[in-house]
């Protein structure tokens, strides 16, 4: 759980071209300054890394809206 | 402060749209940035500051150069007079302004280094516009955005311009040191442009040559903030958390796909979307010349009926290109452009078959800005389409509400298909 924490922090830092300790992994995206492009980019970092395909996905707003949402959300489909 | 800049493939492009612009309406690749305030600017004070702030920009009084066949740069001369920024009074009624800052737009620069020019508007003692009209050969949209925002910061004394280091990032001139990206991504190119643009039958306005002329009009939506959340609200709703982009292109497809039925015409519509390479922190070495590529989206006229799979299809074609790096690889790609003669790249440029170009800029950099004390409550963009595309679509936001603007070739649609348009883009 962690380790998947880990790294969709350093991949939205990346995104958003700030260090990792300024990512709050309960604050919603949006409210960090994720946009569109920023959003999809994340969705094809977990379909890479998971093999999970989010996007054609029927998600709540709730699974998907902060990075500890998205790390139950892979959490979830991998038990699956 | 460097005397000369490799341009980059993308400031290459947009060098060789203004060309073929020019040869067909007289005015180059233009846009304007419009600001709105609550109160009213000190015209004397304005000019004085600006004409101060202008100096620090030498890169204002270049012009694009060649060494031989080799990749073009832009050349500031060493000795040159100070770079000026014009500054155009209108002390008009209310309802002259939308006229008057079309007007602007749509005025060929005077001379071949004049890239920026500003326009004060002063409808009543209670309130002004402020519109700065630019090439994009040196500035992009956002780029404008920045160019703004730091003349504001500038004005309130928050920033010294001799602190900052505004000179763009460097640009390797070697013959070969892009080739090897500009390969790389060459099979993602042909790919998405084999799917989304060859062998289909697009769907193009095109109006009688007669009723066509030399100048761009402009339809600007500005809804209220209740409008806005609801729009969001749908958004979120119908294309899921953060595709508010996809959203606004779906909105615009189908206002387009109105027009197409209302002419008769079906077929597909090949869409290029623009987008920023930039990071998203505010650089000022990434103020001057162009960081944004494209996304080529392609719609089925008739799926724009249904609007849930009309998202859908634009949602997998988003996801799709960013998964493979599309505009990143196409900028890549132009680089390889910039040893193409100008009129022939101008010429490759005006025989694509887009049906209609797309931005959503997202929030305005000016919001919470003053100038002079004076709080900006509106910005919006004015951009002329290239003729040969003919009609573009732009959603930005700023403090919660969003705008619309429809850019096109005076004259290609009928008052009719106006209000047909206005009225689909308001249905969202």
């Amino acid at each position: 759980m962690k380790n998947i924490e880990k790294a969709l922090v350093t991949q939205v830092a990346n995104i958003l071209f700030v260090e990792t300790s300024e990512i709050e992994v309960e604050t919603p995206l949006h409210v960090l300054g994720v946009d569109s492009m920023g959003m999809v980019g994340i969705l094809v970092f977990i379909e890479t890394e998971y093999g999970i395909d989010l996007m054609s996905s029927d998600l709540q707003l709730s699974d998907i809206e902060s990075i500890s949402a998205l790390v139950r959300t892979i959490k979830r489909r991998q038990g699956k | 402060m460097k005397n000369m800049f490799y341009l980059t493939g993308l400031d290459w492009m947009v060098h060789a749209m203004d060309y073929s612009a020019r040869k067909n309406t007289k005015t180059g690749i233009s846009s304007q940035i419009v600001l709105e305030f609550e109160g009213v600017l000190d015209e004397l004070l304005f000019k004085e500051s600006l004409q101060r702030f202008a100096l620090a920009f030498p890169i204002l009084n270049g012009k694009v150069s060649r060494n031989g066949l080799l990749e073009p740069y832009w050349a500031i001369p060493r000795r040159s007079k100070p770079p000026t920024l014009r500054v155009e009074v209108y002390h008009l009624a209310e309802e002259e302004i939308s006229h008057t800052l079309e007007t602007c737009v749509n005025k060929p620069f005077r001379h071949a280094r004049e890239y920026v020019v500003f326009h004060l508007l002063y409808p009543s003692t209670k309130r002004c516009l402020l519109a700065m009209t630019f090439d994009h050969r040196l500035l992009d949209a956002h780029g404008a955005e920045q160019f703004m925002l730091l003349f504001c910061q500038y004005a309130s004394g928050s920033i010294e311009l001799d602190k900052i280091d505004y000179t763009p990032p460097v640009r390797r001139p070697g013959l070969f040191s892009q080739w090897k990206k500009a390969f790389n991504g060459i099979n993602c190119i042909i790919h998405t442009i084999h799917k989304n643009v060859i062998g289909s039958n697009m769907v193009r306005l095109t109006g009688k040559k007669s009723s066509l002329q030399n100048e761009g009009d402009f339809i600007h939506l500005c809804l209220n903030e209740r409008d806005s959340k609801n729009v969001l609200k749908r958004a979120n709703r119908e294309a899921g958390y953060l595709m508010f982009m996809p959203y606004a292109l779906s909105i615009a497809c189908s206002a387009f796909g109105e027009l197409a039925v209302h002419r008769n015409m079906t077929g597909s519509f090949f869409i290029p979307c623009t987008t920023d390479l930039r990071s998203r922190d505010v650089s000022w070495k990434q103020m001057f010349f162009n960081y944004c590529s494209l996304f080529f989206f392609k719609v089925d006229s008739e799926s724009t009926k249904n609007r849930s799979l009309l998202i859908q299809s634009l949602k997998e074609q988003f996801f799709q290109q960013t998964k493979e790096g599309f505009p990143h690889h196409l900028a890549h790609f132009f680089s390889l452009m910039r040893y193409i003669p100008i009129r022939i790249f101008g010429w490759m440029n005006s025989k694509n078959q887009a049906s209609f170009s797309f931005a959503s800029l997202g929030e305005s950099l000016l919001e919470e800005q003053m100038l002079f004390d004076v709080k900006i409550s509106n910005v919006s963009h004015f951009p002329l389409i290239p003729p040969h595309v003919g009609i573009g679509f732009f959603f930005t936001s700023f403090e919660g509400k969003i705008n619309i603007g429809i850019s096109f070739r005076k004259g290609l649609l009928s008052k009719e298909e106006k209000e047909i348009i206005q009225n689909a883009l308001l249905k969202f």
